[in-house]
């Protein structure tokens, strides 16, 4: 037992805990800004240690139920740098909406250790208390504005989507235990080489249950329902954190489940995985034009990006994988950057994108973010969207699967239109928005109206972003490296 | 092997098949033979012998909730307690460190109610 191994998931879960005694010695509200800080301490030296082991490039070991390698370096590093924007946009946004700050940045990191803990582990078991571990503060952060409706809203039907999705999981979990008599990945790709579909159709079948449980976790289509009212209802913060970090998690756990243990039944999945693919990408994008809150297109966005991402898996070789692991990267910075503007330019009112109008004139940093995000998730170069998804659609083609990769970019030919709706507005004149809206927009909160007092962390975090994202676009290469020997570090035998 | 898979659940389709029979013809069979003289006492809702009190539909206090939440957090830590109190000479002081570790942790969620007062009663 080398608990060496595992120094990053003790260091933010005795963070999470530190938090917690911390909350109850200050007992002034001005000093809890501290606990945001000690959050945000904790998460930059796991980042550091998680660096350092990178660095040092050992071989993949085994560490319990768990397999530390570079692969799952990789995505802790991603998992916990959009987990740091997270609590810095979090700070200011929450000074006066929750009474209990102690217990927010808590579940944050406490889902960040169960995050951290499913994408190294190996073994049904493991991966499933850590996807509890990941979702029961979810469900309480999206509803931890307990005197909105809407968070609570968001909270209910959250939780009680996620729990059906995560029995379903079990079941076909039971299944595959019962087929190989094996939890462990690599001890059920060895006995799924030995059994044949066609005589156990019902195989298939607690493959589908387990990849259903996945698709709700990444929300995919038809998986996808919680998401709009999810997104809308849970405050701003929470919702960047529900699109991006969970996503990232549920993905690596899904490389390594689909490349590790399910790497014999490569011919099965891929075609459902094409299927889900097309599905999320077509409806995401669709049902996003027509979306007249920011936060509710973004949800639909997030889908269509899990479309994108999905199209790797269905060819799953190892140029694939390493685009999936580049697009996720991307995604989670420019996808919180996008947030961390909402919630800095729309505090108090609701997210209508006619609110938006104007903006430019108001603030010319959060217009050129915007600008910036909103052209980088459509996929224009030079920015980071459009290296990910050359990346993506460049390995879909070298997998042969070049009428896939067509539809990919019919998709995001669509996804213009919305995206730059809200530049339209952004950029655009004031009166674009009828007399009647930019009344009802007129926010009622005095504190909200001041752009130029925009809390200097949020700004931070929105910088923060900005400087990551024009890095990548203008050296993605260092990032693509990153990727690569995330891929190359799995241990499967799909890619010789 | 699909044939022998199903094959092994036609036992419970008999099974579940005989319960329901058992259950249809014992009513029929009641509601034939016996005598049928309501009174007052036997049509009142059966509640352990006791004489009903209140509305079936009567509000229990809400704060109830956080004793039934302490109860499965202390109960579970009991069930854990015991495998590892079979176990733990042999495995020493791993064992002892992880029950430690553990106990902390239920402990530091105790306090932290405690001292935000979840648990008084007002």
């Amino acid at each position: 037992m080398e608990f060496t191994l595992i120094i990053p998931e003790i260091i933010v879960f005795l963070t999470a805990t530190a938090i917690l005694i911390l909350d109850l010695i200050l007992q002034q509200e001005k000093q809890k800004k501290l606990l945001g800080f000690a959050a945000e301490a904790g998460v930059i030296l796991a980042i550091a240690q998680l660096v350092r082991m990178f660095a040092l490039g050992q071989q993949a070991s085994s560490w319990g139920l768990l397999t530390i390698d570079t692969f799952g370096h990789v995505i802790k590093i991603i998992l916990l740098v959009s987990t740091g924007l997270v609590i810095l946009l979090s700070v200011d946004y929450f000074k006066t909406i929750i009474s209990r700050k102690g217990e927010y940045y808590c579940l944050i990191l406490f889902s960040v250790v169960g995050m951290m803990f499913m994408v190294s582990a190996d073994n049904f078991i493991s991966f499933f208390l850590s996807l509890q571990l990941t979702s029961i503060p979810l469900y309480i952060l999206s509803g931890i504005d307990k005197n909105d409706a809407r968070s609570n809203e968001a909270a209910y039907k959250y939780l009680m989507l996620g729990m059906l999705a995560s029995v379903v999981m079990l079941y076909g979990m039971t299944f595959i235990y019962g087929f190989t008599a094996a939890a462990n990945f690599e001890g059920i790709a060895r006995q799924l080489t030995s059994l044949d579909l066609h005589e156990n159709p019902i195989l298939l079948i607690a493959m589908i249950f387990i990849f259903a449980g996945f698709a709700f976790k990444v929300a995919a289509v038809p998986f996808h329902f919680w998401v709009p009212d999810t997104y809308e209802g849970a405050p701003t913060p929470v919702t960047s954190f529900l699109a991006t970090a969970p996503k990232v998690a549920g993905f690596a756990a899904l490389i390594r489940l689909l490349t590790i243990a399910f790497s014999p039944l490569i011919a099965q999945w891929r075609t459902l995985f094409i299927i889900l693919s097309i599905l999320s990408m077509s409806v995401g994008n669709i049902v996003a034009l027509s979306q007249t809150n920011i936060k509710r297109m973004l949800g639909f966005s997030s889908v269509a990006h899990v479309g994108y991402i999905l199209m790797a898996f269905a060819i799953a070789d190892q140029m694939a994988v390493s685009a999936a692991i580049f697009y996720l990267m991307i995604y989670g910075i420019v996808n919180i950057g996008t947030f961390a503007v909402i919630a800095s330019v729309m505090r108090g009112e609701d997210h209508q994108i006619q609110g938006l109008a104007g903006l430019s004139k108001r603030s010319p940093l959060m217009s050129l973010s915007v600008a910036v995000f909103m052209i980088s998730m459509i996929g224009i170069p030079p920015t980071p969207g459009f290296w990910g998804k050359f990346n993506l659609f460049a390995s879909v083609v070298n997998g042969g699967m070049t009428w896939l990769a067509v539809i990919g970019i019919i998709n995001s030919i669509i996804s213009v239109y919305y995206y730059i709706n809200v530049l339209r507005y952004v950029y655009g004149d004031q009166e674009i928005g009828n007399q009647q809206d930019k009344q009802a927009r007129r926010p009622a909160d005095p504190a909200a109206d001041g752009l130029n007092n925009i809390p200097c962390l949020m700004r931070l975090a929105v910088v923060i972003s900005l400087a990551l994202t024009i890095i990548i676009a203008t050296y993605p290469q260092p990032f693509i490296e990153l990727a690569k020997a995330a891929a190359v570090a799995l241990k499967t035998g799909l890619w010789l | 092997m699909i044939q022998q898979y199903l094959h092994a659940y036609s036992y419970i389709a008999i099974f579940a098949l005989v319960g329901l029979l058992y259950v249809v013809v014992v009513l029929t069979v009641s509601r034939l033979l016996a005598p049928h003289r309501p009174s007052k006492e036997k049509s009142h809702p059966y509640e352990c012998g006791l004489v009903p009190v209140g509305e079936p539909w009567g509000q229990l206090n809400i704060r109830y909730y956080v004793f039934a939440l302490l109860f499965v957090l202390f109960d579970v830590e009991t069930v854990f307690m015991y495998p590892w109190a079979v176990v733990f000479r042999d495995m020493g002081w791993s064992a002892f460190l992880e029950m430690f570790s553990f106990i902390v942790i239920i402990a530091l969620g105790l306090i932290y109610a405690w001292k935000k007062n979840v648990l008084r009663w007002v």
